[in-house]
């Protein structure tokens, strides 16, 4: 896996090498939590799930900064194929949706507590029309907001899925998928 | 997968009311009329800082199989885009399909392809690279985000 990092405050790059085990992915997701990046998709040999990239070093921690032997603690976890997904980190847990899995581009969310490691492959969906099949498309996480309509309702925490990609045809709707129903 | 760049390099935001989205116009230098933003691509990568308010913005597919392997800020209050130049050592490859993850005041990039994938897998395997060390001092150019 190539790892590159920009440091704001000195303004230089540093490649971090890291281990041969882990592999290095394409349209994968990153999630920080708990001070690890969590990467979750498709890696290049074939393999897929969820790598778990630790940062902290002893170079780090003795303010260092060679780019050599940078030690990555890695975990990998195998979990369904998916690329080109998205990963949207709510309190412990990792909502996935959407993206290509073999091939075939889905509209699953799924849920991955990053606490527990405990994955579900269909979180339930209690209401409402999810959006279609797509890959390429954006999700983000919302707090509670004022949703301004023509009855103004309160939503949040929601995941707002933008756009999207399905054949010859892109999408460009936005869909609210609250948190409320799935707790 | 081989798509093309925008037509034209374009920033969207959706606002917290998500009945509102506004299309970020291309800031003007404040010495002259030069327009300072990242050229039009694809497949890049972003991320936030919600404490300065900054969003940065690395790599992305420049199409016929090239990546772009620039860095840029956005001060997403006065709309203003800096590109963050090195000045000696050698920028990381040009990157797309990667992520970009803000840790403390670090900008990971991780995986994704580059310039140098191979016709087979397209893919950043290459160990000759894991053990090439790469050191790139960046500095921001001018307070006006101009190159």
């Amino acid at each position: 896996m190539k790892v590159d990092v920009f440091n704001l405050d000195t303004q230089r790059w540093k490649n971090l090498k890291v281990s041969s085990e882990f592999k290095n992915m394409v349209s994968h997701t990153t999630n920080l939590y708990d001070d690890k990046f969590y990467i979750y998709g498709n890696a290049s040999s074939g393999g897929v799930g969820l790598s778990i990239l630790d940062p902290t070093t002893e170079e780090e921690h003795a303010g260092r900064i060679t780019g050599t032997h940078t030690k990555v603690s890695l975990e990998e976890i195998p979990f369904p194929s998916v690329q080109l997904h998205t990963a949207t980190l709510y309190e412990d847990t990792l909502y996935i949706f959407g993206g290509s899995a073999n091939g075939t581009r889905i509209n699953t969310l799924s849920s991955l507590n990053l606490k527990t490691l405990s994955y579900q492959p269909q979180v339930p969906i209690k209401g409402g029309t999810p959006p279609g099949v797509r890959s390429f498309h954006s999700a983000c996480l919302v707090p509670n907001i004022q949703v301004h309509t023509d009855d103004p309702t309160t939503i949040g925490p929601a995941i707002v899925i933008f756009g999207g990609f399905f054949g010859l045809e892109s999408w460009s709707a936005s869909y609210k998928g609250s948190f409320a129903p799935l707790l | 997968m081989d798509a093309s760049p925008l037509a034209s390099p374009s920033l969207s935001v959706v606002s917290e009311q998500l009945s509102h989205t506004a299309k970020i116009g291309y800031p003007v230098s404040k010495g002259g009329n030069a327009q300072c933003f990242p050229p039009p691509r694809n497949s890049h990568a972003t991320a936030i800082c919600q404490d300065t308010h900054k969003m940065y913005l690395y790599g992305g597919y420049k199409g016929r199989h090239t990546y772009f392997s620039d860095l840029w800020e956005l001060d997403i209050p006065s709309g203003l885009w800096t590109q963050l130049l090195p000045q000696s050592g050698i920028s990381p490859s040009g990157r797309g399909w990667h992520t970009l993850t803000l840790r403390k005041r670090e900008l990971w990039v991780i995986g994704g392809r580059d310039d140098s994938f191979s016709s087979v897998s397209g893919l950043v395997n290459n160990k000759t690279f894991f053990q090439t060390l790469i050191f790139s001092y960046f500095a921001i150019v001018n307070e006006s985000g101009c190159i």
